[in-house]
């Protein structure tokens, strides 16, 4: 299955008439092999980078599917190479835009925009609120769940002087770096508020990040008002209950 | 079209990166990378987007596919009903090209249109 194995590298030679040399092939039977050498454009590009694991693409299709359905190898991959192209044919356009703004950085935002102009219209709404969970529950993650704004800032900051390449998956319920806390806003939420929210358990693993929260600034309890609106129905720890 | 409660589940597996099951960022984010020269820098979150974006993807055009499946009244989904899910659907139209022609032209279709079988 990988291409440096030491089987695929001895199998150009002349072990072509092996069994081993159909077991190969059937693992690479698909565009690498297939079309790999006809589009010969993957020069260089090993076919896993190329698309999505087959078995993952499988899994999907078979949600929609009655069970009794069956799917023709063909099949599977015609719609394997439909999804890198849809990526491709979506990226292209939000890279297109970001290079008229003269960004050079491509955005969860730049992609949705993309999927809105290219017809795909349906997908925004779903895609923006998978996204917003997303961005939820990870600023949770880290202990900032009501600032949470002000963190993804203070990470795309971050972010532009890393590369911008990092997915920043911190552990779950980790206490957030203490560079991050002197880059807060003034004023601090109100923690003994938050609390309410915070299943028992986890409240105690974050026991720690808040209480120094709270000896930080627990005056202004205003300013965060519109934040607890916000969060009101929206349990972010359901996640991890039970 | 859509059945009730088609986003419901979607959002069940964000736990832990986006998901036990979810496709493999670090595989989008190449495929980004490769869809232009121009392609820079891509924020973290744009593969994780495309993640869910790719799953809808695969749901509409093998929903659409099999429809086509169905009206051959066959129960095996085949690369034609896919090409022709492609055809019939404007936003799949940028797959026209990848669809109907044959990927080896030695290999199934020398005259360049296979898609119409059975």
């Amino acid at each position: 299955m990988v291409p440096l194995s030491p089987t695929e590298s001895s199998l150009p030679p002349a072990n072509a008439p092996l069994p081993i040399d159909n077991n190969d092939r059937k693992t690479t039977e698909r565009p690498g092999g297939g079309h790999g050498s006809g589009g010969g454009g993957g020069s260089g590009v090993r076919e896993q980078d190329r698309y999505m694991p087959i078995a993952n693409v499988i899994r999907i299709m078979r949600r929609i599917l009655p069970t009794h359905a069956k799917i023709s190898d063909d099949a599977k991959e015609t719609i394997q190479e439909c999804v890198s192209e849809y990526i491709s044919f979506i990226t292209g356009e939000a890279n297109d835009r970001c290079q008229q703004e003269q960004r050079k950085t491509i955005t969860a935002e730049d992609v949705l925009w993309a999927m809105g102009k290219l017809g795909f219209d349906d997908y925004v709404e779903p895609l923006t609120i998978f996204l917003s969970r997303y961005r939820e529950i990870e600023g949770d993650r880290a202990g900032h769940s009501l600032r949470s704004e002000a963190f993804y800032l203070n990470r795309r900051g971050n972010a532009s002087n890393t590369g911008g390449m990092d997915y920043y998956y911190g552990p779950p319920l980790l206490p957030p770096p203490p560079p991050t806390l002197g880059m807060l806003p003034p004023y601090a939420p109100p923690h003994h508020q938050a609390m309410g929210y915070v299943d028992p358990s986890a409240a105690a693993a974050m026991g720690t990040y808040y209480g120094v929260g709270s000896s930080t600034g627990s005056g202004s309890s205003s300013a965060n008002s519109p934040s607890q609106a916000n969060l009101a129905g929206f349990d972010p720890f359901a996640p991890f209950k039970n | 079209m859509r059945q009730p409660g088609m986003y419901s589940g979607m959002l069940s597996g964000i736990s832990g990166k986006t998901g036990p099951h979810s496709l493999p960022l670090a595989r989008i984010k190449k495929i980004m990378k490769k869809s232009g020269d121009d392609v820079k820098m891509i924020s973290g979150e744009a593969p994780i987007v495309f993640s869910k974006a790719c799953e809808l993807f695969i749901e509409e055009l093998t929903r659409q596919s099999w429809a086509m499946t169905m009206q051959g009244r066959r129960r095996t989904l085949h690369k034609d009903d896919v090409a022709s899910a492609v055809a019939a659907t404007d936003i799949f139209d940028f797959l026209v090209n990848l669809v109907s022609e044959p990927p080896n032209a030695d290999e199934d279709a020398p005259g360049g249109t296979n898609n119409i079988e059975h």
